[in-house]
């Protein structure tokens, strides 16, 4: 171990003994520092439980930010229920414009998928919110079209046959989620988070619009672009609202087979 | 600083200026050297990649591996020019060094201490530099490039090498003395840190693969 230069050595045994000591103490402690580390991680790695929020955000990289910090200046939260009708319509109506409000970096979205109508839709409204964060959690663009289709394919409340799980990891792989997906989507990792995410927020209906965390009453897609533009000033490429989509027109006898 | 000694180059007499010059153990040059040469081609193919990256912005380099283990999205940030050039320059530079030192070392030429405690002081600087990069690299960029962790891999024990060989006369001080002794151990439980840290920071991403 030392820099002298090698000569008849009577103390090697103390040495050898030194050597192991430093060894296993070395390797104690690795092995507690590890341990410890991975045992906080993986307690961590629950399943997120009823009482949390956790939003999903949606933001582009030029996002507009408060000067002299990294958080963006306009954060909208969107809370949604794949199942509330008037989430399927303020998708339909709004979904574009809000689009093009998080990709001129006008505003960073905060999805929270509640689920409020596990009653009336057979508990279709958690295993969705639910399968919204996992496909999240893999990809934000994957979760941007996966929240798309399945408000594009909405089921009526009420109406006898829900979405299952299998129908849920194929919309979620047609978005570009696969990976831990699947598995996370049957394991229902966050679903007891969704069913107690609109208690802990403090949200009464769906959908709630919240601009930096004031309830917002949403009238029109121009009256959001003005409102936005009232805090962020003019954005590149934000002239005005997004046209609506088209109607996913539930009235059409046999809809299109996807 | 001045060597009084007369000027006695022959190799058989090193004795005379045995003070000023600095015997290194074999294994210490080859560390050296070693560390030297990852250091060096990392650096090499870090400027080569982010040539191409020039060239060519859609050019993925080919330590891009998945989001996480990705030096593409690390080369263009500002981090990556540190001092308004790109970094690796400063590491085709001073790896050179640790190279020829190396050899040196090796060949049993014997420098003289001074060149011990630049080329600590020097290392010593790395040791920050990298240390700030490992920072900016985990938690302001949130990605890693494999060149750039291997840089990080040997700059630590290259400074635990180099600060050993130069500071030597320090031998008789009780807390250098302990420092020395354990010098391994505290390099091992460093990089245990070091893992784990980037373990936790991505384990969003890591857990996904298992």
């Amino acid at each position: 171990m030392a820099t002298k230069p090698k000569r008849y050595d009577l103390k090697a045994a103390d040495r050898k003994r030194s050597l192991a000591i430093q060894i296993g103490l070395t390797s104690i402690v690795v092995i507690f520092a590890v341990v410890l580390v991975g045992y906080i991680v993986l307690s961590n790695d629950k399943k997120p439980t009823s009482g949390e929020v956790k939003s999903i955000r949606v933001a582009s990289s030029n996002v507009i930010k408060n000067e002299g910090s990294s958080d963006p200046k306009v954060v909208l939260s969107l809370y949604e229920d794949f199942l509330c009708p008037h989430c399927g319509l303020f998708e339909q109506q709004f979904g574009p414009t809000v689009s093009k409000l998080i990709d001129t970096g006008a505003v960073a979205a905060d999805y929270y998928m509640v689920a409020i109508l596990d009653k009336q839709g057979n508990g279709y409204s958690s295993r969705a919110a639910n399968a919204a964060y996992c496909v999240a959690d893999e990809s934000t663009d994957a979760f941007r079209r996966f929240h798309a289709a399945l408000y594009a394919q909405q089921p009526a409340e009420g109406s006898a046959v829900y979405p299952d799980n299998a129908r849920l990891i194929e919309i979620a792989r047609q978005a570009g989620a696969g990976g831990g997906v699947p598995d996370c989507i049957n394991k229902g990792r966050y679903t007891e988070m969704a069913q107690g995410l609109a208690e802990a927020s403090k949200i009464q209906a769906t959908p709630t619009i919240r601009i930096n965390g004031q309830d917002y009453e949403t009238s029109t897609p121009d009256a959001l672009v003005a409102k936005i533009k009232e805090i962020v000033g003019n954005v590149p490429g934000l002239d005005g609202a997004a046209p609506p989509a088209q109607a996913p027109a539930p009235a059409q006898a046999p809809a299109p087979a996807p | 600083m001045t060597v009084t000694a007369p000027s006695d180059v022959q190799p058989s007499e090193p004795a005379a200026d045995a003070s000023n010059r600095v015997p290194v153990r074999t294994a210490s040059a080859v560390w050296i050297l070693i560390a030297g040469v990852v250091g060096l081609a990392a650096a090499l193919t870090l400027t080569v990649e982010k040539i191409e990256i020039l060239i060519n912005p859609d050019y993925v380099p080919s330590c891009s591996i998945n989001p996480v283990l990705s030096c593409g999205s690390v080369m263009v940030t500002p981090q990556a020019s540190a001092f308004g050039f790109p970094n690796p320059l400063i590491g085709i530079v001073s790896f050179t060094i640790v190279v020829v030192t190396g050899v040196l070392a090796l060949t049993k030429v014997r420098l003289p201490r001074w060149y011990w405690a630049g080329l600590a002081t020097g290392t010593l600087l790395g040791v920050a530099f990298i240390h700030w990069l490992i920072f900016q690299s985990l938690y302001r960029i949130g990605a890693l490039c494999p060149y750039c962790m291997a840089v990080w891999a040997v700059t630590i024990p290259l400074f635990v090498v180099v600060a050993s060989i130069a500071l030597q006369p320090l031998q008789s001080n009780v807390v250098a003395r302990v420092l020395y002794t354990w010098r391994w151990s505290l390099v091992v439980l460093w990089f245990t840190a070091l893992v784990l840290m980037i373990l936790v920071r991505f384990w969003d991403y890591w857990s996904t693969l298992i």
